[in-house]
């Protein structure tokens, strides 16, 4: 290991985490108590009037699973179909477990991504304002915000929406990521109606995350304005404004830098509630569906992509916080 | 100033972002919806959202609700006065010993590419059905095509009910032109199974052997067919329904009017639109805010009152359900496993509070604990026979008295104490929905009131049949006396007392128990000749006698019966539809969306005025 690179240990000890997350996420699908045949022969069962017997042949022929397979067997097809680029075929929908996440992806990366783009900067700014005007009326009401905030969960605050914006007012539409009589493709209408779909689950998404960042800011600007660089730069005389970008607000976000990338990976992962809620077809909704039906492999692609996001973009982060903070050495 | 024009830049993002929000709002208010002149019927339901949605109905994914307005059965049944409507099929005859029903099929009919529909579609979906273990195979020997539009559906034995009302409604949704081919080599495949079968009875070859040899081979060459079907995958739906499928996304489907279909000219109605159905409350929103015409969600009586009050169009149905909610008692562990200790908490419990707590628009049942649903109760039971039985009314100073003379005594606390001076301790398992975790909680409270130290433990769906199966629970939660697909005791006797029934496992019920005149009665084997073709005397003395044990026994309370709680709007979008009276609203328990496709058919639902 002392010959390589701090580069190459950080991929190495990369791959080692991938490998120990989809070993850990493999055997606790299996851990799950109940069978996954019995419960669909019990609710065929009680569908369809049939004997347990009866209801049990037809779960079988219906789902993608063998649970006689020793699960080592399971697993080592499962690394070999890995190993090949394969995530393996869904249980529940005997369809390519990546074809679901190409088609899911999209959706979450749009909402996710335009709500971390409003989070963060709106929350950055306004952590930066609380801290730089701490004894003013915004310090303490961005931390009632976000303790607030924090305290509400995220599938309530999506109901209130829904009803206030979509039912009561009518400004957006209750479900779905796009209108029903649009064409998808590269045409204005689709974009325009998917923008108007996505504006209600990224107030969602925005409305829980901003008050954390706004805090997180908070606390770093406020540790920054103890520093000795900022006393010289008043005594200097330097412009209030100059002080706080330049000054305090370049040093402060740096550490923040690295709970963008954590949030950059997970917002791969979805959000279970909101998409729901909204009907929205990400990779969160397809995550809800795969957990209630248990579709094992459909869980372990779409945590296998969640886990390579967050390490990808720690990574990443590790690479940018060194060449912006050059104290900082990639070991 | 290089930070603060990355600021600015920053702002600037944040604020295009806003404004691209707005101007889509904008805009696509302005392209708003134009009155097409169209009548649109909207509703809600569930589907496998694309890529998983697909037009294959055998394969995994597929078309959920959409089945409903695409495809038909030989017959509508409606189990509330178990009566077959024609749809598919025009007419049926049994023959005098019920080894053969003729179908006769209605004539005209097109699927939606055009191809004629005759009686090989109907073959070919059922020799499709053999290859997915249909239940109807296990007494049907074959079907046969006199002509085009003749079915003739040859039984092993005589034909009960159950197998027939099985056979008849069964959407008929595999055309020959298009899955002939799978069904072309599932024939031989048959026809070597049955030989099979017929050696392995000669052999007396036991059940465990099934998987050796040839029966292994078949099943292997089974799966295989089954995988090349399920491989296809068409993007197209096709049936002989009055609506074609349109256009499929994650949160809508459309349907526009099949204009050759044989109600066509019946059908006021030239589009559905069905929203998906992601949770009740959800639902109820989409009520409020007028974005359906229809909807069954289990709601609270506030809520209900709330919807009706915030959208004036909407009204209320309450048709059955055919289904009770109620208790099921472990009788594999103490103290539930003595008599006397159910019939004390049976006597206990306040049903109707109960019911005024957890669904309020259900029917209360307070007295007996007889299996069969409170609403078809007359066309089994006379109410001399039932005079005779033991009531089960809210008295608590009964209870008292049947726990003291069965030596359970109460501590200084007040706490009931078993007779070898155990505290009482009982949980009830229940699934997460709201009203049965509502009912739960307030039969819990009422015998924790009694004395008795009971807490609820909520349960997650999927382990719910492991939970009922590995017996450890004191009572669950449970859907009882369910007639809702056939609308035939023998579904529910075979849950309830049959072996391997879903509610006999988890209760344990015993194989035998003493009749009223000591003699033994034999429940699992009376369970079973119940779903064999029976005279109809026979059929009424097996279900009087298997009442009588559920009553006397008590491997179950039932608390109230389940009524559909069905709001619609009238005169939004659409109008016509008919009073609570109206027989077609007791197939509600079949599939909500059959009914409203039915007031369809028959041109009951219309534009609005």
């Amino acid at each position: 290991m002392n010959r390589l690179t701090p580069l190459q240990k950080k991929i190495f000890t990369s791959l080692i985490t991938v490998f120990v997350a989809l070993s850990f996420t493999f055997a606790l699908m299996r851990l799950m108590p109940g069978d996954i045949v019995d419960e669909w022969a019990r609710e065929l069962q009680v569908q369809q009037g049939l004997t347990y017997q009866e209801a049990y042949k037809i779960a079988t022929t219906r789902l993608n699973y063998d649970p006689s397979v020793p699960l080592p067997l399971q697993y080592a097809r499962y690394i070999g179909g890995l190993l090949k680029g394969n995530l393996g075929m869904s249980l529940n929908y005997r369809i390519p477990v990546s074809t679901i996440i190409l088609k899911a992806l999209p959706w979450t990366l749009f909402v996710a991504s335009l709500a971390l783009l409003v989070s963060f900067t709106v929350g950055v700014f306004l952590g930066m304002l609380a801290a730089w005007k701490r004894k003013g009326f915004l310090d303490p009401c961005v931390t009632f915000y976000a303790s607030l905030t924090q305290a509400i969960p995220n599938f309530l605050f999506a109901l209130i929406l829904l009803v206030v914006f979509a039912v009561r007012l009518r400004w957006f539409p209750l479900r779905g990521a796009y209108d029903i009589d649009v064409v998808p493709g590269f045409n204005l209408a689709f974009f325009l109606s998917a923008f108007h779909h996505a504006v209600l689950p990224v107030v969602a998404f925005t409305f829980q995350t901003l008050g954390g960042w706004a805090l997180s800011m908070r606390a770093s600007a406020m540790s920054v304005l103890g520093e000795d660089f900022v006393m010289v730069a008043r005594a200097k005389g330097l412009k209030e404004r100059r002080i706080a970008v330049q000054y305090v607000g370049r040093n402060a976000i740096t550490p923040l830098i690295t709970s963008l990338a954590i949030a950059i990976g997970g917002m791969l992962g979805g959000a279970i509630f909101i998409e729901t809620i909204f009907g929205y077809p990400g990779v969160g909704f397809f995550f809800g569906t795969a957990i209630a039906t248990r579709d094992f492999t459909l869980i372990q692609g779409l945590f296998l992509i969640t886990t390579l996001a967050i390490i990808i973009a720690n990574f990443a982060a590790d690479i940018v916080y060194s060449k912006l903070d050059k104290r900082v050495k990639l070991e | 100033m290089p930070e603060r024009r990355n600021i600015f830049v920053l702002l600037i993002s944040v604020l295009l972002c806003f404004a691209a929000g707005a101007a889509a709002l904008f805009l696509s208010s302005c392209a708003g919806k134009k009155d097409s002149g169209k009548v649109i019927f909207r509703g809600a339901g569930s589907w496998e959202i694309p890529p998983a949605f697909h037009g294959n109905p055998w394969a995994p994914g597929g078309v959920g609700s959409a089945s409903w307005y695409v495809h038909e059965p030989l017959f509508m049944f409606l189990p509330g006065n178990r009566q077959f409507l024609p749809r598919l099929g025009l007419s049926m005859k049994e023959s005098k010993n019920h080894k053969k029903l003729t179908v006769k099929l209605r004539e005209g009919v097109k699927w939606h590419d055009g191809h004629p529909f005759t009686s090989k579609d109907v073959v070919t979906t059922f020799i499709i059905g053999y290859l997915h273990h249909w239940a109807v195979w296990q007494l049907l020997e074959g079907i046969e095509t006199p002509d085009e539009h003749t079915v003739v559906f040859r039984w092993k034995k005589p034909c009960p009910h159950l197998f027939k009302t099985r056979a008849l409604i069964e959407k008929i949704h595999s055309p020959s032109h298009i899955y002939g081919k799978w069904a072309a080599p599932i024939r031989p495949l048959m026809k070597k199974e049955a030989e099979y079968l017929k050696f392995r009875k000669r052999m007396g070859y036991s059940a465990e052997t099934r998987k050796e040899g040839a029966a292994f081979e078949i099943e292997k060459e089974k799966k295989a067919v089954r995988e090349k079907l399920y491989s296809f995958k068409p993007v197209e739906l096709t049936g002989t329904g009055p609506f074609k499928l349109v256009t499929v996304t994650a949160s809508d489907m459309r349907f526009e009017k099949f204009a050759e279909g044989w109600a066509a000219g019946k059908i006021a109605i030239d589009e559905v639109q069905m929203a998906r159905w992601p949770s009740n409350e959800i639902i109820w929103a989409f009520l409020i805010a007028g974005e359906i015409d229809a909807a069954h969600p289990a709601t609270p009586k506030e809520v209900a009152e709330q919807i009706i009050k915030l959208n004036p169009r909407m009204k209320m149905v309450t048709p059955s359900d055919l289904a009770e909610f109620g208790l099921v008692f472990n009788l594999g562990r103490e103290p539930m496993s003595d008599l006397e200790f159910r019939r004390a908490v049976a006597t206990a419990i306040d049903r109707d509070l109960v019911r005024k707590i957890s669904y309020y628009y259900g029917t209360p049942v307070t007295a007996y604990s007889l299996g069969i649903i409170k609403s078809q109760r007359s066309d089994w039971l006379s109410p001399e026979t039932l005079q005779k039985w033991e009531k089960y009314e809210f008295n608590p100073q009964k209870a008292e008295e049947i726990l003291l003379a069965a030596g359970y005594k109460r501590n200084a606390k007040g706490f009931w104490l078993t007779p070898e001076g155990k505290k009482i301790n009982l949980e009830i398992s229940t699934l997460g929905n709201s009203d049965f975790v509502l009912g739960a909680d307030s039969i819990s409270s009422q015998l924790v009131k009694f004395g008795m130290d009971c807490h609820v433990r909520i349960v997650m769906g999927q382990l719910y049949g492991t939970k009922l199966t590995s017996g450890d629970f004191d009572m669950v939660t449970q859907f009882l006396g369910d007639v809702r697909r056939y609308g035939d005791p023998a579904t529910v006797f075979e849950n309830i007392l049959g072996k391997g029934g879903y509610i006999s496992t988890a209760c344990r019920f015993p194989e035998e128990v003493k009749g009223p005149d000591g003699k033994t009665i034999k429940v699992h084997k009376l369970a079973k000749e119940l779903r064999e073709y029976l005279p109809e005397p026979r059929r009424r003395e097996i279900i009087r006698t298997l009442s009588w044990v559920v009553n006397k026994y008590l491997p179950i309370l039932p608390v109230y019966e389940k009524n559909m709680l069905v709001f619609i709007t009238e005169g939004k979008r659409v109008s016509g539809w008919p009073d609570e009276s109206h027989p077609m609203w007791s197939a509600v328990s079949t599939g909500m969306e059959g009914v409203y496709i039915s007031f369809m058919t028959e041109g009951l639902l219309k534009g609005k005025p």
